[in-house]
């Protein structure tokens, strides 16, 4: 009779909450957002504020749908760094679109949006097709879009930009809370559903885990990774023009350096720069905790010469954590010998 | 014995007494009169708005005395990269024979690298800032009296709120023309209004999504903050969204008269802006290198007045962005 037990005897079962804890992907940096907010509200009870809280997702919107991108790459084992540099560029080429090209607000943000997926095709088709590595063809792309900028503006933002782009920008429905927010609510619960729930999600982390074996078992790797490079373009295309909304300004300055930020936010919430292991909803949750130090800091009072400091050590101590669940977790896993299942013979085999 | 002694001695005074000469006329100082009409202009993070508004008044006026001109800087509106833009000059000296290097006088790097050019013979001239005469291998600086930046928007702040409150400080980056901004507005506050307060110097940086996340946090932490005084030119557009955000009236006063920020003092969203003379300072310097180069002596130092920009002032200044087509 089938009898699976522990070395101590007890049923399977006895995994237990503690067990099924372990396993939640984003605990490390739940641990670590939810301990960081404890201690800045400790420093200044205004930390938990809804005015300082809407800033911070205000803040974070931007990133974080750059953010879910990059965790679709991340997943499939490549990555992107121009993410930042894209943004920025179609910021300034869609408000060039509605203002010196006299386009409609939509068509210019459509003409964005196309330019944010062709920059993604470029890529992946380089990457996946032509062989270039991703590390090189994205750094190299993230030096062509910063030039174009400059290009595009010859340094001057582009301004003012047409009363609707305005109104989209300051709209707010919740606690200063208006279009952004609501976009990369939909953008990250979309991608989430997306990476956990299909088999587009399962299939990026088979990629991510091991491309050889994914094309054994017949997974296009080159169209999947393909697909994911424009679809962060067009994620970066999106906020950059989200991003124009809100200065109601196309500002050279726009993207600038959050390839970084992106990059490190999706890691910090555990996503693998390795592949095939990672959530969207981790990589929000990265994005958010480095926001909230930023912004923790500065309401506790810390002189501004260490805040990077203590926003970098913070972010190792959240990955640490992220690192000693998984250790731990596979220790708790090793420690329970299994007995090997005897299984009915059939009729006429033997021992 | 004695024979060659003496010829010795005459040789050696006969050898030095030139060289004494020589080295006294190298040591006077150098006549930049007949260099080609050409300025090479060396500015990092050439593409920030408040820079191209400097180089607009540069390039006008080299238009209008028949100078050559270039800009030459890290190509960027957002990262600040002095080491970066050595080379780029470096590439641009060997193109052709310049009359004369403009450096910005803002870090010890660009000083170095002045120092350097000063003696391959380039007359330097700087602006925005003016170094300790002696201290640096200028001929000549325009701008404006760095501390007045500070102090007279401390005096305006005042005014308005009458010795009571609390005002938040913040800066762009940690470089020497900011900090002396900001220690100018604390020492004047302290002095005019001793009851006001100021909060720790805030780093906005220059992501302008992150830089309100910051000031909101600053103005959340503090309930007593009245007014807000930055010192570099996004500043009056952070402050005006964060209060926004944080839904509190204060009064802004910001930094350099760009068309944003213009439109930011005529919608009532910022009390005012120092108009530095950003568009000033470069024309007068080239008017300078133009004296030099016929041979005429300059002044070493050139101060050039900065004033708030208020609503009441404010057709003079839309005249100036339109001119520098911005």
């Amino acid at each position: 009779m089938n009898n699976l037990r522990n070395k101590k005897g007890a049923s399977k079962n006895s995994e237990g909450f503690f067990y099924r804890l372990l396993a939640v992907p984003e605990l490390g940096v739940i641990v670590a957002l939810i301990s960081c907010a404890g201690i800045f509200q400790s420093f200044n009870s205004v930390f938990l504020s809804s005015q300082v809280m809407g800033s911070i997702v205000q803040a974070v919107t931007f990133v974080s749908i750059i953010a879910v991108g990059q965790a679709f790459l991340l997943i499939s084992g490549v990555f992107d760094l121009s993410v930042g540099a894209v943004a920025g560029l179609v910021a300034v080429s869609s408000g060039k679109l509605m203002t010196s090209m006299g386009w409609p607000v939509w068509a210019g943000i459509l003409g964005g949006l196309a330019l944010g997926a062709a920059i993604g095709a470029v890529n992946g088709f380089m990457v996946t097709r032509a062989g270039v590595p991703a590390f090189i063809q994205t750094l190299g792309m993230m030096f062509v879009a910063q030039g174009m900028i400059q290009v595009v503006t010859k340094g001057y933002p582009v301004y003012p930009l047409p009363e609707v782009m305005t109104t989209i920008g300051e709209s707010s429905f919740f606690l200063t809370l208006g279009w952004n927010a609501l976009i990369w609510v939909v953008v990250s619960i979309v991608g989430d559903f997306v990476i956990r729930k299909t088999s587009i999600g399962r299939n990026l982390y088979v990629i991510g885990g091991n491309a050889e074996v994914a094309k054994i078992v017949g997974i296009n790797v080159q169209r999947y990774q393909m697909n994911c490079f424009i679809l962060a373009g067009t994620l970066s295309a999106l906020s950059g023009i989200l991003v124009m909304a809100t200065l109601s300004a196309g500002a050279p300055s726009i993207g600038g350096g959050w390839e970084l930020t992106v990059i490190a936010g999706t890691v910090v919430g555990g996503v693998s720069l390795f592949g095939g292991v990672g959530t969207i909803a981790g990589a929000i949750m990265g994005v958010l905790l480095i926001q909230c130090v930023q912004s923790g800091l500065v309401t506790s009072g810390l002189s501004p010469n260490f805040q990077l400091i203590a926003v970098g050590s913070i972010l190792v101590l959240a990955v640490f954590l992220d690192v000693f669940r998984r250790g731990y977790r596979n220790r708790m896993r090793n420690s329970e010998k299994v007995e090997t299942p005897v299984f009915p013979l059939e009729k006429g085999g033997s021992e | 014995m004695k024979k060659k002694f003496i010829i010795a001695t005459v040789a050696a005074f006969a050898l030095t007494v030139p060289a004494i000469f020589v080295g006294t006329s190298a040591n006077s100082a150098p006549s930049y009169k007949g260099r080609p009409k050409s300025i090479l202009f060396v500015q990092p993070m050439k593409d920030h708005p408040v820079h191209r508004l400097m180089q607009a008044g540069l390039l006008a006026e080299c238009k209008k005395q028949g100078f050559y001109c270039k800009v030459v800087g890290n190509a960027s509106a957002s990262n600040w990269d002095d080491v970066g833009t050595l080379p780029l000059v470096d590439a641009e000296l060997a193109t052709r024979k310049w009359g004369g290097v403009a450096v910005y006088p803002v870090s010890p790097v660009l000083f170095k690298y002045a120092e350097k050019l000063a003696k391959k013979g380039y007359p330097i001239i700087g602006w925005h800032a003016i170094p300790k005469q002696g201290t640096t291998s200028y001929v000549a600086s325009v701008a404006q009296l760095v501390p007045n930046a500070g102090s007279g928007p401390a005096d305006a702040i005042c005014t308005i709120h009458k010795n009571v409150g609390t005002v938040a400080i913040t800066e762009g980056s940690l470089n020497d023309e900011e900090n002396t901004k900001a220690a100018a507005f604390k020492a004047q506050l302290a002095k005019s209004c001793p009851a006001m307060k100021t909060t720790e110097i805030g780093i906005e940086g220059f992501d302008p999504t992150k830089a309100v996340a910051i000031a909101v946090g600053i103005l959340s932490a503090d309930k007593d903050i009245v007014a807000a005084y930055s010192t570099t030119g996004n500043g009056a557009q952070t402050w005006s969204q964060a209060s926004a955000q944080a839904n509190r009236k204060i009064t802004i006063i910001g930094m350099d008269y760009i068309r944003q920020n213009l439109d930011l003092i005529r919608d009532g969203k910022v009390y005012g802006v120092v108009a530095q003379p950003l568009y000033e300072e470069t024309a007068m310097m080239v008017q300078l290198y133009a004296k030099l180069f016929k041979g005429e002596k300059i002044k070493y130092s050139n101060i050039l007045p900065s004033t708030i920009v208020t609503k009441d002032n404010l057709a003079a200044y839309y005249k100036i962005v339109d001119a520098a087509g911005q």
